[in-house]
C-alpha cells in the first residue's frame, strides 16, 4: 500500500517537474573530494565507529568507510561529516 | 537552571560517556538540538560541542539514557560576560582609569616654545604666563588665536607666531623679524678721523696714507689717515682703512665730605591712633614720644588713622677714601669698551678743610680711528 503511494508520488513529481528530493524525502548527498560529505534528509546515525559511519536514510542505511571521522554538524535534517573516506556504500533495503 | 536559556552566545565542549553514544546523539538530534564537532575518543566516549542554552535539554536526555556528562571546555561571549559580572571591581577600575585619562587630557600640561636666535624661550614663557596661560589650565579656556595676537602685539621683533594645542602640549612657534644688514660701501673714498683725544702710539694702515706719527697729540675730529694713495702726481682716491692706536685718558673727580651721617632704626616704635572728624583729630590712643630722633609714618585705614614713630639713631661715619677711589675707578671702567686696554691708573686724594677731593685718572690704549661721514 505504502509502496503504491510512494510510486504515485513519484509519477506526480515527474509529471509536474518538481524536485524529487523534496517531494519524496530522498537523501541528497554531496561529497567534496575525499574529506567532506554532506547528507540532507537523513534519519539519524546508526553506527559511529573509528572506521565506519552508518547513517540511516529513506533509501536504506548509507555506510561510509575511512578514518579520522568527525561529525562537523548535526541538526535539523542535515549532517556533515569530515575525515579521510575510502568508500561510500548504499546498503539498501534488500 | 532555567536562566541558562538566555546565554545564546556560549558554547560548551563536553565529553559524554554512554553505552551507546550513537543513541544519545540521535536523541539530541530528534530533540532539535544542534550538535557540532562530534569526535569519537573510544567505544563509549564521545566529545561534542553544544550551545549553552541547550544544556537543560541535554541533561534531561542524559538522565533518560543514563549518560555521564563531563564539561571539558567553555568559550564564547556569555562566559566572558559572566566572568566580568563577578569582577565588578575590575570593571569599575577600567572605567575609572579611562575616565581619569580622558579628564586629565582636557588640560594643558606643558608649554613648548620654539624660537629662533634672539628671543629666549624663557622670556616668552613669562609673557605667556602673564596672559594667564599656565600648565594645568583647561584646554577650553585657552584661545590660541588670542595668544598669537597678544604675543605679536607685545613683541616687535616677532614676525610670525603659531600657537597650537597638540595633545596635552601647547606648542608655540616663533619666527623672528630679521632686519636687513646695513651694507657699507667700501668702494667710496673716505678719510679716517679721530673719535677721541689722545697721543698716537702706533699706526697701521691697510689703505690710504697716514698723516700722523708716533707721539702726535690728537684732538677729536683730526684727520688721521687720508683716503689717497700713490706717488706724487699720480694720486688716486681710496677708501682709507686702518687702525690708529692712541693713548687716551679718562678722568673722574669727586668731592666727598670727611664724614657722613647715617640714620639707623633702633627697632623701638610707638603708635598713636586717631579718627579724623571735620578736620579735627580725635585721638583714640595718644602717648608722648620719648625719642629724640624719630621717623613718623602715617597709615590710613579708612576711618582709623595710625601714626607710627620709629626711634632713630644718628651716627657719624668717617669716609674711607680708598673705597671712594675704587668706586670712581670702577665707574670709569664700566663706561669703557671691551677693546680698550688699560695701561695705567693714577690716583690723587687731596684733603681739604671739610672734604676730600678725589681724582682718578685712567690711561688706556685704544683705536681712535673712525670713518669720516
Amino acid at each position: 500500500m505504502e509502496n503504491k503511494f510512494s510510486r504515485t508520488k513519484e509519477t506526480i513529481a515527474n509529471k509536474l517537474e518538481l524536485p524529487r528530493d523534496i517531494v519524496l524525502d530522498l537523501p541528497k548527498i554531496t561529497i567534496l573530494a575525499n574529506n567532506e560529505i554532506n547528507i540532507e534528509n537523513h534519519k539519524g546515525i546508526v553506527i559511529f565507529e573509528e572506521e565506519e559511519i552508518k547513517i540511516n536514510t529513506n533509501v536504506g542505511p548509507i555506510s561510509i568507510y575511512g578514518k579520522n571521522f568527525k561529525i562537523l554538524f548535526i541538526g535539523g535534517n542535515t549532517i556533515t561529516l569530515s575525515g579521510n573516506f575510502k568508500s561510500v556504500v548504499y546498503e539498501g533495503h534488500e | 537552571m532555567n536562566n541558562l536559556k538566555k546565554y545564546k552566545k556560549g558554547t560548551i565542549t563536553m565529553e559524554i560517556e554512554s553505552f551507546m553514544p550513537e543513541k544519545f546523539i540521535n536523541l539530541l538530534w530528534k530533540n532539535g538540538i544542534v550538535v557540532k564537532n562530534i569526535k569519537k575518543v573510544n567505544i563509549t566516549t564521545v566529545v561534542l560541542e553544544v550551545k549553552l542554552c541547550d544544556y537543560v535539554e541535554i541533561s534531561k536526555v542524559a538522565k533518560k539514557t543514563d549518560t555521564k556528562i563531563v564539561i571539558v571546555g567553555r568559550r564564547g561571549l556569555s562566559f566572558s560576560l559572566m566572568k566580568i559580572k563577578s569582577r565588578s571591581a575590575m570593571l569599575l577600575g577600567v572605567v575609572l582609569f579611562v575616565s581619569i585619562i580622558y579628564y586629565l587630557s582636557t588640560f594643558v600640561w606643558n608649554i613648548e616654545i620654539n624660537t629662533e636666535h634672539y628671543i629666549s624661550p624663557y622670556e616668552l614663557r613669562n609673557q605667556i604666563k602673564g596672559f594667564g596661560v599656565t600648565p594645568g589650565l583647561r584646554k577650553k579656556y585657552i584661545d590660541v588665536y588670542g595668544i598669537e595676537n597678544k604675543i605679536l602685539r607685545s613683541n616687535d621683533e616677532i614676525m610670525w607666531v603659531k600657537a597650537r594645542i597638540e595633545g596635552v602640549k601647547l606648542k608655540v612657534d616663533v619666527i623672528e623679524r630679521q632686519s636687513p644688514p646695513i651694507i657699507i660701501s667700501t668702494q667710496a673714498p673716505g678719510n679716517l678721523i679721530a673719535s677721541k683725544d689722545g697721543i698716537v702710539v702706533r699706526v697701521f694702515t691697510t689703505e690710504g696714507t697716514s698723516i700722523v706719527k708716533n707721539g702726535d697729540l690728537i684732538q677729536k675730529g683730526d684727520l688721521l689717515v687720508k683716503g689717497e694713495q700713490g706717488k706724487e702726481g699720480s694720486v688716486y682716491p681710496v677708501h682709507a682703512e686702518g687702525e690708529v692706536i692712541a693713548k687716551t685718558f679718562y678722568e673722574g673727580i669727586k668731592d666727598v665730605p670727611l664724614s657722613s651721617i647715617s640714620r639707623i632704626k633702633t627697632g623701638k616704635s610707638i603708635s598713636n591712633l586717631y579718627v579724623k572728624f571735620a578736620n579735627k583729630k580725635i585721638y583714640l590712643k595718644n602717648s608722648l614720644i620719648p625719642y629724640g630722633n624719630y621717623d613718623k609714618i602715617e597709615n590710613n585705614n579708612k576711618f582709623i588713622y595710625k601714626e607710627i614713630y620709629y626711634e632713630i639713631e644718628e651716627k657719624n661715619i668717617p669716609v674711607d677714601a680708598i673705597k671712594v677711589t675704587a668706586e670712581i675707578y670702577s665707574n670709569i671702567l664700566r663706561n669703557l669698551d671691551k677693546s680698550v686696554k688699560i695701561t695705567d691708573k693714577i690716583e690723587d686724594v687731596k684733603k681739604e678743610k671739610d672734604k676730600y677731593t678725589i681724582k682718578v685718572l685712567v690711561v688706556a690704549e685704544e683705536n681712535i680711528a673712525s670713518e669720516e661721514k
